[in-house]
């Protein structure tokens, strides 16, 4: 864990804390408040509080996955994708005030999905299939928001 | 998620990078030394190949500060 100067960007180690088994990918929601982790041989994603002082992670719980390798949040960070190297992407709604991961769903993504991106408005989703060596496209569903 | 087909990557799909605007989309492509730079579709969101930009040994993950050579 680092702290960032805010004029030059260098970095100050402020620690260390444990992970999980390949730690693939850490990602911070759009208000800076929660951090997923994406363990890919322990399969399951971390949840974390960051301190809005120190920076410093605190987990505060997990949910099972399969071989997740990264998490994406969505700009308005009400929504999280979970790439899993076995051929799907995971959906999930994130709550506001805890951070906690509330799984909505799946998709079938490629063969091994390592990577999701979204575009600002958050409409559409690019998914890098390693396999295929090709980006899936996906546009949002129909529903009310997502 | 609807499915809106596919587009070609290099040898090792590296996350997609979307610029802030939306219009535009880049990605490094690992093992092929370029980068491959592409439009996006407002209304389907689909990516057009506008074609690659070479790059140095190995590009890996990049943001908004991407090096090209």
């Amino acid at each position: 864990m680092y702290n960032v100067d805010s004029k030059s960007g260098a970095l100050a180690s402020i620690g260390t804390i444990g992970s999980r088994t390949t730690p693939f990918a850490v990602t911070v929601d759009p208000t800076g408040r929660f951090a997923y982790v994406a363990n890919q041989t322990s399969n399951d994603v971390s949840m974390y509080s960051i301190d809005p002082k120190s920076g410093a992670l605190n987990l505060w719980n997990r949910c099972n996955r399969n071989q997740p390798v990264s998490v994406t949040i969505d700009p308005s960070g009400k929504f999280a994708y979970v790439a899993n190297q076995i051929n799907s992407v995971s959906r999930y709604t994130i709550d506001a005030n805890t951070g906690l991961l509330t799984s909505v769903g799946g998709d079938s993504a490629g063969t091994e999905p390592m990577s999701v991106a979204l575009d600002p408005s958050g409409r559409f989703a690019y998914v890098g299939d390693v396999v295929s060596q090709q980006y899936l496209m996906y546009a949002s569903t129909a529903s009310p928001e997502h | 998620m609807t499915s809106n087909g596919t587009v070609a990557s290099g040898m090792y799909p590296l996350p997609v990078v979307v610029d802030p605007s939306g219009k535009f989309a880049y990605v490094a492509n690992g093992n092929s030394n370029n980068i491959g730079i592409y439009t996006i579709d407002a209304a389907t969101g689909a990516l057009t190949s506008m074609g690659t930009l070479p790059a140095g040994t190995s590009p890996g993950l990049f943001g908004h500060h991407a090096k090209v050579q």
